[in-house]
């Protein structure tokens, strides 16, 4: 099929490579992304260096990507054989990771389980069949990945009868902060709530007092307060040292895709955050939705959809007029935003919409179906979850007994917002045949955490001290999911696809990251058709860095 | 352990205080009764009972009546009506002992064992230490000026930490009293840990060695609890009891209230200490956080002695109570 012509219509910065020595905050990182490596069988070359940046007003040191944050834009075809040479001139060991491209166990870039890593000053040529088609991304799996080592992916090839797209350009969310990531890791371990400045407050409490009464406001903290837990704890690294970026622009360097009215435009968000969820809109426009972790889905018209870290979604938008519109995705938390503009060139930008009220985590989030058992049309408990032995420690500080397992909730801070918010249980895979064998055995794995020690685990297991996980070969088997955290955790899995099932166990849509958010239980198809040893864990780098994280044996 | 002999009548809360203390701390097994789960008597279904829910754990701490979901937001009464025919207690959310029937987390791992190639991720046992200046505080009295300080310190992975504390007061330039301690910290529950170690004595009188028994956590509603027994040369015996809270009035200003208890199994002159409760501080103070770690913070203390330690103080100097007003830094890194 003819493909649209990538990223030729952007603002072309091909060249600005100074690495942002500008004034203030209205800096412009080298644009790696906008560079286009090519592809075509041809090979490719990624160089991994120190680049001085300057995202805040403080010159800080990045790891980019020839030379740019994000790295540069890898373009591969469905049939072809990829080959990227990565080139380590950092400090430290690194890895490259093809996130949701299938290829073989040992070119897929996770240190102590593809291969040993890229040491210094050392190379690694990659080289993998490319099976799939699709929007898709790469990034270091190592800390790495905060601080800049992460680019598109786009692979050409069958992806359906998708409209033809006048404009095509990748929207790549993520975050910059001044600390090393090793710092943050560290304030978190000393001081769980280092960097939530929306916690619960004697202002607050009057507040909700004066509109809902002492005795509800009282109600509403005390389930919490006597639980250890903090209702304003949904992201644990928030604005306070993140800068969010789109492409790898502040807000107030307002990335630009350039489109006229009347031109449909395809927009290739990627969720890049090493620790973030953004909720995405573009005021003014509708966006319709047509495929989700790179696999097409069935269009689906929506106002808002959220992003976690590792998923991608492709969307496309129709541009009414020739007035420029603003792509805003705030943080879950609201504690802070990525913007940039769609519109033609020199149309002024619009308005930046006000950041939302932070929400508080609900009853539901902390005690799944058993909050849920009295509200109407909320019949969607499931199966009681299976403790198992090891979620009884100091490392675990919650277990939810019975699971809510909805898909239908955009999650918190979306629910009931006004808009027609995308959540799971409208994504449904197009043109896509699953395994018609049923799920042979279940295998159910319990997202575990302690936020005050900030230890976080899988069935109350680090990663250094966990078995891993068997998977037949040629087995098809059901992941059951639960999370007993009051956080909500991408998890990705390598190598292999996840095949999202309905609560009443219907196949829906095929990902290679999937959201579990607090209290919920997902079901999850897999074919156990990759042999060797992957990774599976949270996409939240630093719950990853804590210990959320499986190696999967498939023999 | 035998406490002692020599006791005021008038020292009868101190006497109840400290026995409490002692038996919750030694017999009971270490601050099991400090660490009061949260027990979710939850009505629920029958038909979707979790197995584990049938019998209660073995071992888990005695449920909190108090803690029913009933009176919580979404909780209405209709929950409590459609299931009154099956009532089930599930079980407590938060720590506790696994039931018989809870799975073995091992057995998805079909014999297999972890990788073994070379640098695999190993953050998840990071070796931290941190530092925590509490209090460093100027102090000025009815019984004149001084300083006073309040510090932790730890190092160790995500679960077992070697931990130093001190604190102690200088007056008109002499240390007047002051304790070290070196502790080992476990964790036994999400919550709390055990603190086992040694506690040297310092200022004025003769120096006391004393070994450490202790628990430390966090109860439910946020309350940071020290409980400490110690055991001395010659039979002596003590206990230490800190509490505190953080109370929010913004996201940088924080007030904390503070008590803490200081009681001792046989009076010790030497030292101006007498047995039973010795000393009750009661201390406020507000800071404002410049930054997380950096905190200066304007406060009060009310030192109370009782019994015999209060006649020591009154003919020392005088009086036996004391106010205090403080001017200090919290610091951490």
């Amino acid at each position: 099929m003819p493909l649209p012509q990538l990223l030729t219509a952007g603002p072309t910065r091909r060249g600005f490579v100074t690495g942002g020595a500008v004034v203030g905050t209205a800096l412009l990182a080298a644009p790696g992304w906008a560079q286009d490596l090519g592809g075509s069988g041809g090979s490719s070359e990624l160089t991994l260096a120190p680049l001085d940046v300057n995202f805040t007003g403080r010159a800080r040191q990045a790891t980019a990507i020839n030379g740019g944050v994000p790295g540069p834009l890898l373009r591969l075809r469905q049939g072809e054989t990829a080959t990227v040479r990565v080139t380590n001139r950092l400090g430290a060991l690194t890895s490259i990771h093809w996130h949701g491209v299938l290829v073989p166990p040992d070119m897929d870039g996770v240190p102590g389980i593809s291969f040993p890593g890229i040491a210094p000053g050392q190379a690694f040529t990659y080289r993998f069949p490319v099976k799939q088609a699709g929007t898709y991304w790469y990034h270091a799996h190592t800390l790495h990945e905060q601080t800049g080592v992460y680019g598109p992916i786009i692979i050409e090839g069958e992806e359906g009868d998708l409209p033809k797209a006048d404009r095509d350009y990748v929207v790549m969310l993520s975050e910059w902060s001044d600390e090393d990531p090793l710092r943050i890791y560290g304030k978190l371990k000393k001081l769980g709530g280092y960097y939530n400045f929306n916690q619960p407050n004697l202002g607050d409490f009057f507040e909700d007092a004066r509109r809902s009464g002492f005795a509800a406001a009282l109600s509403a903290r005390s389930m919490f307060y006597r639980a250890r837990m903090d209702p304003t704890d949904l992201s644990d690294i928030s604005g306070a040292t993140f800068t969010y970026l789109m492409n790898g622009v502040t807000p107030a360097g307002n990335w630009t895709g350039h489109a006229r009215g009347g031109d449909r435009v395809r927009l290739r968000f990627i969720g890049a955050g090493a620790a973030t969820y953004f909720d995405v809109r573009i005021p003014g426009l509708k966006l319709t939705v047509v495929a989700a972790d790179g696999q097409p889905v069935e269009p689906v018209t929506v106002d808002e959809f959220r992003i976690s870290p590792g998923e991608t979604y492709d969307v496309f938008v129709e541009m009414p007029d020739d007035r420029a519109y603003t792509i805003f995705a705030q943080a879950m938390d609201r504690s802070g935003f990525a913007r940039g503009t769609l519109g033609p060139p020199g149309a002024p930008a619009a308005a930046i919409p006000p950041l939302e009220r932070r929400p508080w985590l609900t009853p539901a989030d902390m005690m799944g179906g058993m909050a849920m058992a009295d509200m109407p049309g909320m019949a969607s408990s499931g199966p009681a979850a299976r403790h198992a032995r090891t979620e009884y420690g100091p490392g675990v500080d919650m277990r939810v007994d019975q699971p809510r397992v909805n898909l239908d909730d955009p999650g918190i801070g979306l629910r009931n917002n006004g808009r027609r918010v995308l959540t799971y249980a409208d994504l449904r895979s197009r043109g896509i045949q699953v395994d018609p064998r049923p799920d042979a055995r279940e295998i159910e794995l319990h997202l575990t955490g302690n936020m005050e020690r900030y230890v976080w685990s899988i069935d109350g297991i680090r990663y250094s001290e966990s078995p891993p996980v068997a998977f037949k070969a040629g087995e098809r088997l059901r992941l059951v999911l639960v999370n007993d955290t009051m956080m909500t955790h991408p998890m990705h899995l390598h190598g292999m696809w996840m095949d999202l099932e309905s609560p009443d166990g219907q196949f829906q849509v095929r990902k290679h990251t999937v959201t579990v958010q607090p209290a919920q239980r997902v079901s999850i198809g897999v074919n156990a058709d990759a042999p060797g040893r992957w990774a599976f864990h949270c996409h939240i780098l630093y719950h990853m860095a804590a210990g959320m994280f499986r190696e999967i044996v498939v023999a | 352990m035998t406490l002692s002999d020599r006791r005021t009548s008038s020292n009868l809360p101190g006497r109840l205080l400290w026995r409490a203390a002692l038996a919750a701390l030694l017999t009971t097994g270490a601050g099991a009764a400090l660490a009061q789960t949260p027990t979710m008597n939850m009505p629920m279904p029958a038909d979707a009972a979790p197995s584990q829910a049938a019998a209660p754990p073995p071992a888990a701490p005695p449920p909190d009546p108090g803690h029913n979901m009933a009176d919580m937001p979404g909780m209405g009464g209709d929950a409590r009506q459609a299931s009154a025919d099956a009532p089930t207690a599930m079980g407590p959310m938060q720590g506790g002992r696994p039931p018989a029937s809870a799975r073995d987390p091992y057995a998805y791992s079909g014999g297999y064992q972890r990788s073994t190639m070379a640098n695999a991720e190993t953050a998840d046992r990071l070796r931290l230490g941190a530092l925590f200046l509490d209090q460093l505080e100027a102090v000025t009295s009815n019984q004149g000026s001084g300083a006073a300080w309040d510090v932790q310190a730890w190092y160790g992975g995500p679960f077992d930490r070697a931990w130093l504390r001190s604190e102690g007061d200088v007056r008109q330039g002499r240390l007047e009293a002051a304790s070290v301690e070196a502790l080992w910290f476990r964790p036994y529950h999400p919550f709390w840990g055990t603190q086992v170690g040694v506690r040297q004595d310092l200022g004025e009188g003769p120096d006391r060695s004393w070994i450490a028994l202790g628990v430390q956590g966090t109860t439910p509603y946020w309350y940071g609890m020290e409980a400490t027994a110690y055991v001395g040369e010659g039979g002596r015996t003590a206990a230490r009891l800190k509490a505190s809270s953080d109370l929010r009035f913004t996201q940088r200003w924080v007030l904390r209230p503070e008590i803490e208890a200081n009681l001792y199994g046989r009076s010790d002159p030497a030292r101006g200490l007498g047995s039973g409760l010795a000393t009750f501080q009661t201390e406020m103070r507000l800071r404002y956080e410049v930054r997380r770690e950096f905190a200066p913070y304007i406060g009060v203390a009310w030192n109370r002695a009782f019994g015999e330690t209060a006649t020591l103080r009154r003919a020392a100097n005088g009086k036996k109570d004391e106010v205090q007003f403080l001017v200090g830094l919290k610091l951490w890194r």
